[in-house]
């Protein structure tokens, strides 16, 4: 026995010191679902993950955005009134279907009256109805955050919208989950959406206020006819004309078990978990099969596109290229690819272009953009530096996807790229909700959660020339797509550039009557003195101002 | 002696899943906490070095920023630039350093392998970093630009000016009146070991951290000051805070206007309360349209309108609901419920490894939560702490939107 002692304190060193492999157990529940569970002894609370396939991409055009609102509206909070049939709950079925109807009323009065706006309108006794009916509802609802199922039970939640998949995670005392299953269970039998409303005007206004963004440019250019290109923004009437019964029917159809992963990490054991979500989860009802999406196929090749836009605070330029979904068998050398370039201080793009050579202050890349289930975009994002010009920046950036393409990758590289990418697993591992991510992500974009831990292995096995290979097929000219964005001289926010700008069109007012040709001077003015750093543009204000008459200065 | 044996392995069990905050100190005044984890090959270590309001003097508002850009641009003894990230890199050690309200701070993640390593490379870039002039006036240009330009949406610029304190607030007078050696009496005064704390947490033992903590920072010891040749000027000459007169206004030509209010959390303020408040507070049904969230120690309330919506309505609109919700107060039940609430919600802390550093670094620096202090906070003190926290006269009040909106906003 005094053995034991020793053996014991071995054994528990040995643990301190030994990494361990990844220990996920996977199984079916009835109605086709998948439970995955990690199990982490002695936690006291859990973090639960419900992961359903088929995000953004996935949505049929009238139902554009439909992912975006279920996050927010169904999985962003916990109200009992949207869980537990009361007393009330006619009523409140009864108001939101009153509600639904007096919106869709108020938009196409709205639009009646933009086609004839002398025509008699309607609008505000449909909003005085409407306003009647909203606040009715509201004494429905719950008053105070503490309402909020989870919230009382000291939990926390949140929901994530993706081209791929929805992902709701909740984290709650370990005590709580069996009410966790009850709830989650309750929440996808009823989809009450009882917020629907307010969760739809909060999301077009993010959309609104936000505005034309980048990246939603060059998706749109190098995905053209593809969901993954799609912009919200470009859908905004849709979204608005999206009703409280389409998208409760959306989610009836698409937040189906059998495209459902259960993922749970915590200290748990099968034998103690699965009969609990079996009964819960497991007993959802299974909508008759519906239409798997069939999205158009794309050429990565469609030939090199450029698109110019003044957008923005400063200059940017972003360059995609068309790459393969997770699935090919490249994919996993463009991810080492990436780190090569940007994964890191000592990457190729932080050295040469912000370290060394200065042209750019802000360098980042990244991979599956917007998702990896199908082919998607590997973007280069670019900062400028002042004094730079986009043209040179660009040049610069191919010139570092020659050198990857044709160069040897030296040994210490490859070794501290490697390195990078096993510490970022670790860290995944270590996190409960950043595990359960991962492996939820791994299954909806690559189709196996094992990804998750065979991509690092299969990471160690690549050889350098396959990503030398990979990047000859895939980051070429016919594959790209580049973005250079301008700031919009008439909006910036820098004083020096407002004041340049107010010079410049004093100026060109004395001289040229047309107004466009006045304003595309101005324009080609400011972006010609971008290209000088702000002393110098300080300089040239004060010689430009000298040649305004003195009541113009 | 089976029993004895089971008693230690569940011991060593919940020492996983709940580590026990183990403390020890340095000679040179380093306090060092040590939170014991063994679930991956993984270190982490937070080291805070605390600043304290005489550490910056009068008219020099903005000294913490530049330091903490002059310091995080700076190359590290005898290394070449890049080096240091090259060594970092090679092991996959992670390394950051950044500026949090009350501190500087620097995260580091290593593979449990390479902790030496990854301590010994922290230590030389907190003992060997050279403090270069030749990039002063290129960080002070980084400064000034973030001060005049920030960068990021209309949104986050008026969230950000307002979450800067007024008589902390850099402009650019305090900005260019820095010289070299105010960056080496500040680092002088708050780069020392007996400022700093060091929270570590992972896969090593005490013993283990006890050597490991010796051996990379048991040297550290703090520089002398210079001497001064031309002494700042004395606190009689520093800038009154700026008056309400200087609410932020961000033009955002074309989108509708957002009215925003931030307040600090009063110093007086029980940390128990604040944390009851953080989940009563946001999300309250009496504050209608308005949405407030809690964030490092700010309250702030948002309101947003369409555009053409008149600003000095909606402003004194997000008044009269704060208002509102500080002279209502909260009744015993919603305090019974928030304290269960909360309660529960520590153990979620077992879910993110940084969030038990972080309760570990507050209970080191004095302002952790106690479950002692929790159970006796009553409600008197909970809607005293509400008064003040929204008191109208400490509220920071700014907006954004069309810059023809805008002028529709009563003069302060």
């Amino acid at each position: 026995m005094r053995l034991l002692v020793p053996i014991l304190v071995a054994a528990l060193g040995l643990q301190a010191q030994v990494p361990r492999p990844l220990e996920v157990q996977e199984r079916r529940l009835a109605n086709g679902a998948r439970l995955l569970l990690v199990e982490r002894q002695g936690l006291p609370a859990f973090s639960g993950t419900l992961v359903f396939q088929g995000g953004g991409a996935e949505e049929p055009t009238p139902t554009v955005g439909a992912t975006d609102l279920l996050a927010r509206t169904l999985f962003g909070t916990t109200w009992p009134e949207d869980l537990v049939p009361a007393r009330n709950q006619t009523d409140l079925d009864a108001l939101l279907k009153q509600e639904e109807g007096l919106l869709e009323a108020i938009r196409i009065e709205r639009l009646r009256q933009r086609r004839d706006p002398a025509a008699p309108t309607q609008a505000p006794s449909l909003e005085a109805s409407l306003e009647t009916v909203q606040s009715r509802m509201k004494a429905l609802f719950s008053s105070s955050p503490l309402s909020d199922l989870y919230t009382a039970r000291g939990g926390r939640q949140k929901a994530m919208a993706t081209a791929d998949a929805l992902l709701a995670q909740t984290e709650l005392p370990l005590e709580s989950f069996e009410f966790w299953c009850r709830t989650e269970a309750q929440r996808l039998r009823t989809v009450q959406l009882s917020r629907f409303s307010q969760a739809r005007t909060s999301l077009i206004a993010d959309l609104r206020s936000q505005g034309a963004q980048g990246m939603a440019l060059l998706r749109g250019a190098a995905l053209p006819g593809q969901p993954y290109g799609r912009d919200l923004l470009d859908y905004l009437p849709s979204l608005e004309a999206l009703r409280w019964s389409d998208l409760r029917a959306y989610a009836r159809r698409s937040l189906r078990p059998d495209r459902m992963m259960i993922i749970l990490v915590g200290s748990f054991s099968m034998d103690t978990v699965l009969p609990v979500v079996e009964r819960h989860l497991g007993t959802l009802p299974v909508p008759p099969d519906g239409e798997d999406a069939i999205l158009p196929e794309i050429a990565a090749d469609l030939g090199d596109r450029r698109v110019q836009a003044a957008l923005g605070a400063g200059p940017r330029l972003l360059t995609g290229w068309r790459m393969p979904s997770r699935h090919h068998p490249d994919h996993l050398a463009l991810r080492m690819a990436v780190q090569l370039l940007a994964g890191g201080q000592t990457s190729r793009l932080q050295t040469q272009l912000v370290r060394i050579k200065g042209l750019v202050r802000q360098a980042q890349m990244s991979l599956d953009v917007p998702g990896g289930r199908f082919p998607g975009l590997l973007v280069a994002d670019l900062w400028p530096s002042d004094g730079h010009s986009l043209a040179e920046v660009e040049g610069a950036l191919h010139s570092e996807i020659l050198h990857l393409q044709q160069d040897p990758i030296p040994q210490d590289e490859w070794l501290r790229a490697l390195a990078q990418l096993e510490a970022e697993h670790l860290l995944i591992e270590d996190e409960p909700a950043a595990l359960a991510r991962s492996l939820g992500m791994a299954w909806a974009e690559g189709g196996d959660w094992r990804l998750t831990d065979l991509d690092i292995q299969r990471l160690r096995a690549l050889a350098p020339e396959a990503i030398q290979a990979a990047a000859r097929a895939w980051l070429i000219p016919s594959h790209r797509t580049t973005v250079l964005l301008e700031p919009n001289p008439f909006a910036s926010q820098d004083p020096i550039e407002a004041e340049l700008v107010r010079v410049l069109k004093a100026l060109a007012s004395t001289r040229i009557a047309d107004p466009a040709q006045r304003e595309h001077l101005v324009s080609e003015g400011i972006r010609q003195l971008r290209m000088l750093s702000a002393e110098e543009r300080l300089r040239t204000l004060k010689l430009l101002e000298a040649q305004l008459a003195p009541e113009k200065r | 002696m089976k029993s004895i044996l089971v008693v230690l392995l569940a011991f060593s069990l919940s020492l996983r899943a709940q580590p026990a905050a183990q403390g020890f100190s340095l000679p040179n005044g380093l306090r060092v906490v040590l939170l014991e984890e063994h679930e991956h090959a993984l270190v982490r270590a937070n080291l805070h070095l605390r600043i304290e309001p005489g550490d910056v003097p009068p008219s020099r508002q903005g000294l913490p920023l530049l330091f903490h850009r002059m310091f995080d641009h700076a190359e590290t003894a005898d290394l070449k630039a890049g080096e240091l990230d090259r060594m970092l890199e090679d092991s996959g050690i992670l390394l950051a350093q950044s500026m949090e309200p009350g501190g500087l701070t620097w995260r580091l993640v290593a593979r449990s392998r390479d902790q030496d390593r990854a301590m010994g490379l922290l230590a030389d870039r907190l003992m060997r970093t050279l403090i270069d002039p030749s990039i002063l006036e290129a960080q002070r240009l980084a400064c000034r630009r973030q001060v005049e330009r920030p960068e990021g949406s209309p949104h986050a610029r008026l969230r950000q000016a307002l979450t800067q304190d007024p008589a902390s607030r850099p402009t650019l007078d305090s900005l260019n009146a820095i010289r070299l050696e105010d960056l080496l009496t500040f680092r002088a005064k708050v780069i020392r070991p007996e400022r700093a704390i060091l929270i570590l947490h992972g896969d090593l033992g005490l013993e283990q951290a006890k050597r490991l903590v010796m051996l990379s920072l048991g040297s550290w010891a703090a520089q002398e000051p210079p001497s001064p040749r031309n002494p700042p000027p004395s606190a009689a000459t520093a800038p009154a805070p700026s008056a309400p007169a200087d609410a932020p206004r961000i033009p955002d030509p074309g989108k509708g206007i957002r009215i925003q209010a931030m307040a600090s959390r009063p110093r007086d303020l029980a940390p128990e309360a604040a944390e009851l408040l953080n989940l009563l507070v946001p999300g309250n049904a009496g504050l209608l349209s308005v949405q407030v969230a809690i964030e490092n120690g700010w309250l702030l309330a948002t309101l947003d309108g369409e555009s053409g919506t008149p600003g000095s309505h909606l402003w004194s609109l997000l008044q009269e609901r704060l208002e509102a919700l500080r002279r209502r107060g909260f009744a015993q039940d919603d305090l019974d419920r928030a304290r269960v609430a909360w309660f529960a919600r520590r153990s979620l802390d077992s879910l993110h490894p940084e969030a038990q550093m972080d309760r570990a670094l507050a209970e080191a620096l004095g302002y952790g939560r106690s479950d002692e202090r929790m159970k006796a906070l009553s409600l008197d003190a909970l809607n005293t702490g509400l008064r003040n926290w929204l008191d109208p006269a400490k509220l920071q009040m700014g907006a954004s939107g069309d810059p023809g909106d805008l002028k529709t906003l009563p003069t302060l």
